[in-house]
């Protein structure tokens, strides 16, 4: 049998020796088998009771211990069960949620299983938004938590909430939509998580710089047990001295610190390929958009407003980054297709991307693989009505791959599987809003929105042209051109200065639009 | 990369995860962890068996390499613990 590196005592001796005391709330991020073989011997149940043990020889009856039992089920298009759902954050964490003393948090990416006297109210009621008002890490840090990480550095998921709260420039809030599990009823849920843009490498997270400054600060605490380590810090201390240090070293917590070489975080923008229609005539402007997708934030919406403004030269695009908050959608990251195909079960391509524009519904994710005809028919978007055309669509939020084809080819699937291979690709980006307006827009105004995918343009825009000539009221009139699918009622205190704002109506269509011009 | 220890750890990895052995080769460079070879507890007996087996002892250090969680790291940190005590 090996010989023993730690015992119990040894270790309830270094958690208190780096400051943890009865009655705390304590979060934990563990690299258990660094420290070595526990006493009693390797098996999981001995290893367990030994860190648990030592944890609640120092926490008392009235203290706390919170582990990370991470999934994120919803980013990886995941049904989450809070009862079933494995953690991804090792045997220590998996132990700990299956231990019926346990309560485990409803967050279908960043779960937290609980134990002790406020795991119930760490826990339970969980917001859309991980690192959100009220989420766990808030709670944890209000209830002036500590950090207290086994063979790792100083660095840990709180950090991640410090930086959102923080508004650091290099990451964002992104949704998910999923099914989640609760009391073994499915339920469809939403969860906005904070995210890195994939395709800017220096944004990675790289705490390894933290660790250092916390230790030189004296804010972290190290001791060693068997043959690793534990470190100790308050979450107030960690919040503290990244308000402190960010502001002066920006990419402290990224690979682009590490690297000393800053990060470009400008949004991605539309290749130079897709032209804007140059026309001067709306009827044939509106024919040209017809063949692009112009449902969230894809290639042509750019293009498309750049060739209203050869119409209208006052209009002004706005453009409003990735994740900012727009009512209940979020502006999602810069979504294009490199490729999509069918083909069936003999390998006969049925369609590929040449066939529409529309073939593939925006923000729809990446699939290679073979399926059913029935699990294919559950990601098709067709309209009955009409038979021959491919439907503009969009899976925004939904984390889903998906097709549009028209109902007559849907009919004519017989094969028993098919072979989809789709491929998109996802960059941080900014949503452009047009905004044209006439009249004194600081006396108040009239807002009319309409979607640059919408039938409604044409006649906004011709209304628009004709009342430029004769508009006589002393309020402004402004007319918002935006990509659907979002609210043009929370897009007007993003894209009008506030001051302009006075008295506004919203018309979401173009009836009540015409109504209330007549009036 | 050092064939012996490399054959051997690959034969630890299919003995203790039940994963045949071409799967195992084919994840010399991912985390052993992330990809559910072993479990965080199993680490301990990779530790174990692998200073018994070579006659070494890692360090602290050792264990915050990055090389350490996958196969073909944890060869060259076992070659270079025994170059340095042989």
């Amino acid at each position: 049998m090996a010989q023993t590196d730690y015992t119990r005592a040894q270790l309830a001796a270094a958690l208190e020796r780096v400051g943890l005391r009865a009655g705390d709330t304590v979060f934990c991020h563990s690299n258990i088998g660094f420290f070595g073989v526990p006493e009693g011997g390797m098996q999981a149940q001995t290893v367990y009771q030994t860190l648990l043990g030592a944890f609640f020889d120092v926490l008392g009856e009235e203290g706390t211990l919170v582990l990370p039992t991470f999934t994120y089920s919803f980013p990886r298009g995941e049904t989450y069960d809070p009862q079933n759902t494995p953690s991804t954050c090792g045997i220590f964490t998996e132990m700990l949620r299956r231990d019926p003393c346990s309560l485990r948090s409803l967050d279908p990416s960043y779960s937290v299983a609980a134990i002790g006297r406020r795991a119930r109210e760490l826990t339970r009621d969980v917001p859309q938004n991980s690192f959100g008002d009220n989420c766990f890490f808030e709670r944890f840090l209000n209830a002036d938590g500590i950090i207290c990480n086994l063979n790792f550095d100083a660095g840990s998921t709180f950090i991640h909430y410090v930086e959102r709260r923080l508004k650091v420039p290099y990451r964002y809030d992104k949704a998910f939509r999923g099914t989640l599990i609760e009391q073994g009823r499915p339920r469809q849920w939403r969860n906005v998580i904070h995210v890195m843009d994939l395709g800017n490498e220096l944004t990675l997270a790289e705490f390894e710089p933290f660790d250092r400054l916390a230790r030189e600060q004296g804010i972290a605490r190290s001791v060693p047990v068997g043959r690793g380590a534990v470190v100790a810090l308050r979450a107030r201390d960690t919040f503290d001295l990244l308000a402190h240090t960010l502001p002066r070293q920006p990419w402290l917590l990224t690979l682009a610190g590490k690297k000393r070489q800053a990060p470009q975080i400008s949004p991605y923008t539309e290749p130079h390929g897709i032209r804007p229609v140059a026309t001067d005539s709306i009827d044939e402007l509106q024919r040209g958009l017809d063949n692009w997708p112009l449902l969230g934030l894809v290639p042509g919406v750019e293009a498309a407003l750049r060739s209203l403004k050869s119409l209208f030269e006052s209009l002004h695009i706005q453009r409003l980054p990735t994740g900012t908050a727009i009512g209940e959608l979020l502006v999602p990251e810069y979504w294009w297709l490199e490729s999509a195909s069918l083909q069936d079960d003999a390998g006969r391509l049925i369609i590929d991307q040449r066939s529409s524009p529309h073939l593939v519904p925006s923000h729809g994710r990446s699939f290679e693989g073979e399926v059913t005809r029935e699990e294919l028919l559950q990601h098709l978007v067709y309209d009955p009505e009409r038979p021959q055309s491919f439907i503009p669509a969009t899976l925004l939020e939904q984390n889903r791959w998906g097709l549009s084809l028209p109902a007559s080819l849907v009919g004519r699937l017989r094969a028993p599987r098919y072979r989809v291979n789709i491929q998109t690709r996802q960059r941080f980006g900014a949503l452009p809003v047009g905004v044209l307006s006439m009249g004194d827009v600081d006396r108040g105004i009239r807002v009319i929105s309409v979607t640059l995918d919408s039938r409604q343009l044409l006649q906004a825009l011709a209304w628009f042209q004709r009342l430029q000539q004769g508009w006589h009221t002393r309020k402004g009139l402004v007319l918002l051109i935006h990509p659907g699918p979002f609210s043009a009622k929370h897009l007007i205190p993003r894209c009008l200065p506030e001051r302009k704002v006075i008295a506004h109506k919203i018309f979401d269509n173009t009836e009540a639009c015409e109504a209330w011009l007549k009036t | 990369m050092n064939d012996a220890i490399l054959s051997w750890l690959q034969d630890w990895f299919v003995k203790k995860s039940g994963r045949r052995a071409t799967d195992i080769a084919a994840l010399l460079d991912a985390d052993y962890i992330q990809a559910g070879l072993i479990d965080s507890f199993n680490i301990i007996e990779l530790i174990a068996d692998t200073e018994a087996r070579f006659g070494i002892r890692f360090t602290a250090e050792q264990f915050q390499d990055r090389r350490f969680t996958t196969l073909s790291g944890l060869c060259q940190i076992i070659a270079e613990t025994r170059a340095t005590h042989p």
